[in-house]
């Protein structure tokens, strides 16, 4: 169940505009503060996206932030970013607005989240509602009702 | 029509995208009718050579499967209409 793995306090939006390796570093802040992952989770997403590019962008607007359990996972969990200016990342043509923070700490025990967060992303009119929401609330709402 | 028996969809750490990815590779795999063909996920350091008949992965890691094999990129990862388009092009060819 995605509500298992995604609080409502770490469902944010973010109003000011900034880079990519920023926006990592939002949108994992909060598992961070958590102790969910370490500091190391959020260097090694950039590192790796330095050398290889920013593999977890998933279709335009949509990236599915995540290293692997042994770059700094502690416990799995997920946060929610959306970004009300257009993310820009390295080789990729399209711009990214809601990051999703994935944390495995292992690899299956989240991927039951992970096939109900896919029919949410597999439906591009419902991320563009996700991307226009105006209140963490609604956001959440729309996020745990798979 | 080739004939396949294991797709290895991949991704940089085979943790997330992947998995999306192998979740639309057996949709269309089911609707072609030839869901006994084995799809499977995971990171990049499991594309060698012989891991599977066909690999299907993101654009930023298509050099290192290609070197494993038949290999397909994909520009965007859960765009199911893409996947369709481009395994039945690869199985047509």
């Amino acid at each position: 169940m995605i509500t298992e793995m995604l609080k409502p306090e770490n469902v944010r939006i973010v109003t000011e505009a900034c880079d990519w390796e920023r926006a990592i570093e939002i949108s994992t802040q909060a598992l961070v503060d958590q102790g969910y992952i370490t500091e190391q989770y959020p260097k090694t997403i950039i590192e790796t996206t330095k050398k290889h590019g920013a593999y977890y962008v998933l279709c335009p607007d949509v990236a599915l932030a995540h290293a692997r359990p042994e770059d700094g996972v502690v416990k799995k969990q997920l946060a929610l970013t959306l970004f009300r200016h257009p993310i820009c990342f390295p080789n990729k043509k399209d711009t990214v607005r809601l990051i999703i923070t994935l944390a495995a700490e292992d690899s299956n025990s989240h991927l039951d989240v992970l096939a109900q967060l896919a029919e949410l992303l597999n439906d591009d009119s419902r991320i563009k509602l996700c991307v226009n929401m105006d209140s963490t609330e609604k956001l959440y709402e729309e996020f745990v009702r798979g | 029509m080739k004939e396949i028996n294991s797709i290895l969809c991949c991704c940089m750490t085979g943790m997330g995208s992947s998995f999306l990815v192998a979740m639309n590779v057996k949709k269309v795999m089911e609707s072609l009718g030839m869901e006994d063909v084995l799809v499977e996920h995971a990171g990049t350091y499991d594309a060698v050579p012989g891991a599977a008949d066909l690999f299907v992965c993101s654009a930023d890691i298509y050099e290192e499967c290609a070197r494993a094999g038949d290999a397909i990129p994909l520009e965007h990862l859960t765009d199911y209409e893409e996947i369709e388009t481009k395994i039945k092009a690869y199985l047509n060819s």
